[in-house]
């Protein structure tokens, strides 16, 4: 009897055990994590052509994870190099696809801390659109959890952007929308506005200085754009590497200084504290390799009056005491 | 005397522009040139005091991007004169939100954290989504929690507004920086939220944070769920889906 009475606890022990487990693992919470590389892909492409490009995906989390492959077109958001998603498909997709080992899938499966090695492939037909097709390749992680309590599943994804230009090149239909600097300053950094607006067909990668000269002629700067992509039919702020790296610095601290440091509204930074004078900063810049070459010269004055003013007031403040200090030795004296 | 004191201020500001001149032409950077009939030398002035970044580390990325050549075809990787030792990533600190039991005009906040590392790129978003409204998973006519209106009744996916009324009902979200400053500007009022953008009802995703590329930035993502009386008991559910997407 009693042998009985103990078989029947442990059975009913087990059971309870097994099904605090079994619910217990459908709620479990697991962080996801997922890495890509390259974040951009940029292709020339004369018809025809086969292009496989390759690219890896890393699970860095420490769960099994299922990612759903998907093309999505895109188009610029701002000027800044955002983009936001489109709805229409686009004629390329039919013929691109993501092969793991030259197998075409439409989703992968990746261990914990699993990197990937998959190909990009773009079949090129001879009698595709001469245009530009704009798109990013999208992980989504696809969760299959059973769950049973008011809840919001989530899923990550990451993209990686892919450039495609199809056709011969050609001299784009460019224009240099803004090329501007304020008339006046009592101190540096100078921060310059340049935005590039591409009526072609094909994206450009502009590529340009700025020198600077002071009253006398004097070169006394000379900033390098950093080189981005403007897309077709777009306009793009192009900064260069030095603000790029303030802002990077600054980004990481509260928003007190974002006026001059936007991310969304790129400069170029001349980081001259000093300035004084009449000064004259001259553009050019190379729209693609080849060409159209446009040169825009703007000018722009400097003169530190807080600076000045403080100087002046305490010189004055020295020359006031000094005097009175004479008058009261002069004093003594008769 | 007062000749003298004009005179001795006059010397003091010719003397001041005098040194604010020299110090300018002490700043220039003259760039040297020899020639002769065969050749031209040209040399730019360097800074030997420059700042050398001993930071960098090994790299994944090359300075310039990886480039492949075939048949008709030109291919850039990656991004020109941009070091990283990490490729572009996004994290989730958890799969799952529960909120438990819903009890009536008793809000509940869940959060999570939201982490990139962006360094890989000039600048990134991530974008947001929900497939559906909390719907009620046993439920055969679609009851659903629809998404707030905040306490104004103006809140919305592209706008956030004030949700504090324990008698304002709906599911809404905002975001706190953690690390950086890169949640979207709309959430810097306290207790502001906005809706989830709903893929079934054609909404557009929106970004959530962005942001120049750097190292990790983290924020905390709120989701708030607040139900009436009226609201038909049930298990509800839905999926939020996060995307990091690097600028182009």
């Amino acid at each position: 009897m009693k042998i009985n009475n103990l078989k029947l606890k442990i059975s009913y022990l087990t059971i309870c055990l097994l099904g605090y487990l079994f619910i217990a693992q459908t709620t479990n919470a697991t962080p996801l994590n997922l890495a890509i590389d390259p974040p951009i892909i940029t292709i020339k492409a004369i018809p025809p052509a086969i292009i496989t490009v390759p690219l890896s995906i890393q699970n860095k989390g420490d769960t099994q994870v299922t990612l759903k492959i998907q093309f999505k077109p895109f188009e610029a958001k701002g000027e800044n190099g955002e983009l936001e998603y489109a709805s229409k498909t686009l004629e390329i997709f039919k013929n691109t696809q993501i092969l793991d080992a030259d197998v075409s899938v439409e989703s992968i499966t990746l261990s914990p801390k699993q990197q990937k090695k998959l190909s990009l492939n773009i079949n090129v037909l001879q009698d595709i659109n001469i245009s530009d097709y704009y798109f990013s390749i999208i992980f989504v992680s696809a969760d299959s959890s059973q769950i049973k309590s008011n809840s919001s599943i989530n899923q990550i994804g990451i993209a990686t952007n892919v450039l495609l230009s199809v056709g011969q090149k050609e001299i784009p239909k460019t224009a240099l929308e803004e090329f501007s600097a304020n008339p006046f300053f009592t101190k540096g950094p100078v921060p310059f506005t340049i935005k590039v607006k591409n009526a072609g067909i094909h994206f450009i990668e502009p590529k340009g200085e700025i020198t600077i000269k002071n009253m006398f002629g004097q070169f006394i700067g000379k900033l390098d754009l950093t080189s981005v992509n403007v897309l077709s039919n777009s306009i793009r702020a192009i900064p260069n590497d030095v603000y790029m790296q303030e802002l990077r610095i600054k980004s990481n601290f509260d928003s007190k200084t974002k006026n001059l440091y936007d991310f969304k509204r790129p400069i170029v930074l001349w980081k001259e504290n000093f300035l004084l004078g009449f000064y004259t900063a001259t553009l050019n810049i190379s729209m693609s390799d080849e060409g159209p070459i446009s040169t825009r010269t703007i000018h722009f004055f400097s003169f530190p009056f807080q600076a000045l003013i403080t100087i002046v007031i305490i010189a004055i403040t020295i020359i006031v005491v000094r005097n009175r200090l004479k008058l009261y030795m002069n004093k003594n004296r008769t | 005397m007062i000749i003298d004191l004009r005179l001795k201020i006059g010397f003091w500001i010719t003397g001041l522009l005098g040194y604010l001149f020299v110090g300018l032409f002490l700043s220039s950077a003259n760039a040297q040139t020899m020639s002769n009939d065969n050749y031209i030398i040209k040399m730019q002035g360097f800074n030997p005091t420059a700042e050398i970044n001993v930071d960098k580390k090994p790299t994944t990325n090359n300075l310039s991007p990886n480039i492949l050549e075939g048949t008709n075809f030109k291919v850039e990787m990656g991004i020109e004169n941009l070091t990283s030792a990490y490729p572009f990533s996004i994290l989730l600190s958890s799969n799952i939100l529960d909120f438990g039991t819903l009890s009536p005009t008793n809000p509940i906040i869940r959060t999570i954290d939201l982490s990139t590392n962006s360094e890989a790129v000039y600048g990134y978003s991530i974008i947001v989504f929900e497939n559906e409204s909390l719907m009620a998973t046993s439920s055969a006519d679609k009851t659903f929690i629809p998404d707030a209106t905040c306490d104004n009744g103006e809140c919305s996916t592209e706008n956030s507004s004030e949700w504090t009324n324990a008698l304002t009902y709906g599911f809404g979200y905002r975001c706190d920086n953690v690390t950086g400053a890169d949640c979207n500007n709309s959430f810097t009022k306290v207790n502001s939220y906005k809706q989830f953008p709903n893929i079934t009802n054609n909404d557009n995703p929106q970004s959530i944070m962005a942001g120049v590329g750097s190292k990790t930035k983290t924020a905390r993502i709120s989701y708030k769920i607040n139900i009436p009386g009226t609201q038909a008991q049930g298990i509800y559910n839905n999926i939020i889906t996060y995307i990091g997407v690097p600028n182009f």
